[in-house]
């Protein structure tokens, strides 16, 4: 039974509020679950084949790329948000519904009235001395100091005998800065380093090659790894290709390293395709891919995309930001709190066009990987580009090669122990390695039958015993060097008429 | 936090708050306990199961207990507790000696500890030697239940006792401004001091360069500076998580009203070992003195046994942290540390040493500090090897000139050290200058004028008038300013689409 409580001459009886609002929270919970689990995902489910009534089927219409399990893990969402926001309210009603609180209504207005007050002379009190702080701090001299981004390939025990290492990723954390470019999405923005040079093209500088319009051209096509990450100018692919076709042919060479981290293949061949277009025919054409095309497909579930399409498409999906925060953002209260508070406490998730990173931002996470579905897939598009590149070559009149890039899970090098625990890492995260595997036993199979000008490098270090590898799939400029030497030997040129003769390495 | 931590949390508090609501003692009490158990049942209900069948078996034991107060009955609470607790904490790493392979690695791989094991066993065991030490302890079930599983500090701590939690479960609930007001301060102070200063610490101004990297990724060895900052560094680290952590419990616990035990008091002042032990994890070292040192050094009268008392009771606060060798070598130096501390003192008194009071006080104080500090060498390096390795360079004079750690990471742990107690020291003084002006203007009975005359300058009373306006309007300037840094915050995780990242609580490993 519940107790009179004398309030200011009001009777409330305390028992029966807390035994009403008891109920009410279990019945509104209740209704909440019931329809949020019985009614709601029934009702998708029929809007998703089309069958429920047409307002609800119009509200559905990505059934061609996105499965049903996506619209039901987007309610299960909903549902949470829900019943979070409910336990919320349902707090707050017995914090106020308290007889003492609804008296207190016009003090709690006035305190409102007057933190809000606060809150403004605190902001602008404080964007005051923020701008003192941005400005004092812009004046003072502050030393060089070379800082890498703290990764953990940044440590591994080759560069510390490399005394252009500190420099290198240095300048490699600084060219993380992104353009956007035509129809690829994302290219480096310019760069001038002493270890990193970028031109205003995005593309990264070959040291040695000769562009006249002579030369002998070969573009070279890839992800991160054929871009060069962890090897300065002189030890990319590209500048052991410059440097091996110079010795081979009489008359200029000129290399042009398309890569980009995160590209997968179809970039390659769209920027190849661009390229062509403006009459820029090359005599040799390099692809250089494998890691960036499956884990594309390993975040986004599906094969064919670009890598982080997630957040690709969600530039695109959201409106712009409201200009509250744009102001909040442009303020230098917002600066210094940036730097000093926010920057040491959070993880920026792994930006676009960052190396692949099996743990971060995968399809596994809230879904099941077909590997065999996918990895055929996969599989399919690569050699779908391959098929492209031929019809172009066909018509250009160019030499092309697909080079499978070696991953240190795969192949019969003997591996160091920092190798070792870079091999463990990525077989730590299962999903991407199984789908991995498959993906470059599908593709070997496959290549053996109808495609001459593909050609696996998995073996590549085999018998090759100091360090190579950097991370998962990167390597040190030596390793570059040895994946330069096998393609070379793949690709066999002849100097004297400038003829390719191309020998199909057994 | 994911949203399912998030649910808990808010079904934890919604009951918590319907508990407070409620007349009844008992069904206020039953509805806490079922609150802890729901929010505990999260890890695991096989560790739900585990903190039950402690309680009952400690409920059992002090039964009998307090039916008869024999020495047996208490041993077989001991050992019951002991074995317990030892088969989920130091079995496993007894097992993988055996190496991986063996049938012993892949049994310790099935063996896992409930979290805040060794926290819940000391206060069961508490409860037993409180009974036989005749405290007035006569709790219900269901009251021992909820001190065993009370849900603020059912993870970590503080260690409670029961003689201080039984009548704060029996009182009628006072949801008092106060209470509210000092407990949200400390939840912000806790938050602030794990989200913010423990993460600036372990990760550095960017990564690579903290106090985790100094310890788990150096691989060309240390220079001697390099250990004292890092030891001087994971002092600190150590102390914004654990601290921050008890902050937050113990705000939790204080905004309902519950007084939690403290488990820190600016232990970084401490000017002998002696006193860092009464400053620093609290509840666990005054365990150790209550349960521990008193008893076994009541033994025998002998001097040198006391010692011996000493280095045993630090040796085992050292091994409560696990079954590792750098946990024991901790327990083991900071015994010694006391050992010595007290001959220095015997030693004293029969030499005295005329110095300066302030002089003698710094020197103290640094002492204690640096050795202290030298200490948490040993609790944090990854095995003995590594410790000893730390160590060789402290004392190697050659080992002074080499650097092994980035820059930023010697301005960080300076810029943090001197900070401190900066921080420290002025809170002090302009608490005490606020305490001043309010007893100047408690005890004015002239007019304004007379004020200037008393016995402190103008600028100090100004300041400590100051402090007093906004320590009594705290809440006027401070939840603007803290939801001005909400929103700033939010919205720079929010455009950088960036997470919190939040390392787990060190003790929650204990």
């Amino acid at each position: 039974m519940g107790r009179a409580v004398s309030l200011g001459g009001n009777f409330v009886i305390r028992g029966g509020r807390i035994r009403l609002l008891l109920a009410l929270i279990g019945i509104s919970l209740g209704l909440w679950i019931v329809f949020a689990k019985l009614v709601v995902p029934a009702v998708i489910t029929s809007a998703y084949r089309g069958e429920s009534w047409s307002f609800l089927n119009r509200l559905i219409t990505g059934q061609a790329t996105v499965p049903l399990s996506d619209y039901l893990q987007d309610w299960n969402r909903v549902t949470i948000a829900g019943l979070l926001s409910g336990l919320g309210f349902w707090i707050v009603v017995l914090v106020i519904s308290s007889p003492a609180v609804i008296q207190r209504v016009p003090a709690v207005y006035k305190g409102v009235a007057l933190l809000t007050l606060n809150a403004l002379i605190l902001l602008l009190c404080f964007e005051v001395a923020s701008l003192g702080a941005v400005k004092i701090w812009s004046v003072v001299p502050k030393a060089q100091q070379l800082v890498g981004e703290g990764s953990p390939r940044e440590t591994v025990s080759y560069y510390a005998g490399q005394d252009w290492a500190a420099q290198f990723w240095h300048e490699f954390r600084l060219t993380r800065k992104q353009r956007y470019y035509p129809y690829v999405g994302w290219r480096r923005a310019p760069f001038n380093g002493t270890t990193i040079n970028i031109d205003q093209r995005g593309i990264r500088l070959t040291p040695g090659a000769d562009c006249r319009p002579n030369s002998y051209k070969v573009f070279a096509f890839g992800g991160s790894t054929m871009w060069g990450t962890g090897s300065p100018n002189w030890g990319t692919i590209a500048a052991y290709l410059q440097a091996g076709l110079e010795k081979l042919r009489h008359g200029p060479v000129c290399v042009v390293n398309f890569g980009e981290t995160a590209y997968v293949s179809t970039q390659g061949v769209i920027l190849l395709l661009m390229q062509l277009q403006s009459g820029n025919v090359p005599n040799l054409v390099l692809f250089f891919d494998g890691a960036s095309d499956i884990y594309a497909a390993y975040q986004s579930g599906r094969a064919g995309t670009p890598q982080n399409l997630a957040q690709l498409a969600a530039r695109f999906e959201t409106s712009s930001s409201p200009t509250f925060l744009e102001r909040l953002r442009s303020s230098y209260s917002y600066s210094l709190i940036e730097n000093l508070v926010v920057k040491p406490i959070i993880a920026k998730p792994r930006q676009q066009n960052e190396p692949p990173a099996p743990e971060l931002g995968a399809y596994e996470i809230t879904h099941t990987i077909d590997v065999p579905t996918l990895s055929d897939s996969i599989v399919q598009d690569y050699f779908g580009n391959y098929k492209i590149v031929t019809a172009l070559a066909q018509r250009y009149g160019f030499n092309y090669f697909f080079f499978l890039q070696p991953i240190v899970s795969l192949g019969g090098k003997s591996l160091t122990s920092e190798e070792e625990e870079m091999r463990q890492r990525l077989e730590m995260g299962h999903a991407i390695n199984k789908l991995l595997t498959s993906v470059y036993q599908r593709a070997e199979l496959e290549s053996s039958k109808h495609y001459r000008n593909f050609y696996s490098m998995t073996h590549v270090f085999d018998g090759y015993n100091p360090l190579v590898w950097i991370d998962e799939f990167h390597v040190t400029p030596v390793g570059n060097q040895l994946l330069a030497q096998k393609m070379l030997e793949v690709v066999v040129v002849d100097g004297y008429d400038g003829r390719e003769v191309i020998r199909r390495n057994q | 936090m994911t949203n399912y931590t998030m649910a808990v949390l808010f079904a934890v508090l919604l009951m918590w708050i319907v508990a407070w609501n409620l007349r009844s003692v008992k069904v206020r009490q039953t509805l806490l306990l079922f609150a802890s158990y729901f929010f505990y049942s999260t890890w695991g209900i096989g560790f739900l199961l585990l903190l039950v069948a402690s309680s009952l078996l400690n409920f059992a034991v002090g039964s009998l207990l307090r039916r008869r107060l024999s020495i047996s009955y208490l041993w077989l609470g001991v050992v019951l507790n002991v074995l317990l607790l030892g088969f989920f904490k130091y079995l496993p790493p007894i097992l993988e000696v055996g190496g991986t392979g063996s049938w012993q690695y892949d049994l310790a791989r099935y063996i896992i500890m409930p979290v805040g094991m060794s926290f819940w066993t000391f206060q069961g065991l508490s409860y037993l030697f409180d009974l036989y030490l005749e405290e007035e302890v006569d709790p219900s079930l269901v009251e021992f239940c909820l001190y065993m599983a009370f849900w603020p500090t059912v993870v970590s701590g503080p260690v409670c006792r029961l003689p201080n939690m039984l009548p704060q479960f029996r009182q009628e609930p006072v949801l008092s401004s106060t209470n509210i007001s000092a407990g949200a301060l400390r939840l912000i102070q806790g938050l602030f001091m794990k989200m913010y200063l423990a993460s600036l610490l372990g990760s550095g101004l960017t990564p690579g360069e903290g106090v985790v990297a100094g310890f788990d990724q150096v691989k060309s060895g240390w220079g001697g500076i390099d250990v004292w900052l890092l030891g001087i560094g994971f002092g600190f680290l150590l102390f914004c998580d654990f601290a921050g952590y008890s902050h937050m419990v113990i705000g939790t616990a204080r905004i309902f009203g519950i007084r939690v035990p403290e488990n820190f008091d600016r232990p970084f002042l401490s000017t002998t070992p002696s006193v860092f032990w009464t400053r620093w994890h609290m509840s666990l070292s005054f365990w150790i003195r209550d349960y521990v040192f008193r008893p076994l050094a009541a033994t025998r009268r002998d001097r040198w046994w006391s010692y011996v008392a000493l280095v045993i009771s630090m040796t085992l606060f050292g091994l409560w942290h696990g079954a590792k060798g750098t946990f024991i070598v901790f327990g083991v130096y900071h015994g010694l540390l006391l050992v010595m501390h007290r001959l220095g003192q015997r030693t004293k008194q029969r030499f005295p040493v005329r110095l300066p009071r302030y002089l003698a006080v710094f020197l103290a104080w640094g002492a204690t500090f640096l050795l202290v500090s030298l200490g948490y060498i040993l609790f944090r390096a990854n095995d003995l090897s590594e410790a000893l390795s730390m160590f060789r360079s402290v004392f190697s004079p050659s080992a002074y000139q080499h650097f092994a750690m980035p820059r930023n990471f010697y301005m960080l742990i300076l810029v943090f050290a001197i900070g401190y107690f900066i921080v420290t020291a002025g809170h002090s003084v302009l608490l005490s200058w606020a305490a001043r002006y309010r007893k100047a203007m408690s005890e004015r009975t002239e007019p304004a004028e007379g004020l200037w005359a008393m016995n402190f300058t103008r600028l100090t009373l100004i300041i400590g008038a100051l402090v007093d306006f906004f320590a009594v309007r705290l809440w006027w300037w401070l939840a603007p300013a803290l939801s001005i840094l909400a929103v700033f915050v939010g919205v720079a995780i929010y455009a950088q689409k960036g997470v919190i990242t939040v390392t787990p609580f060190i003790y929650t490993l204990f």
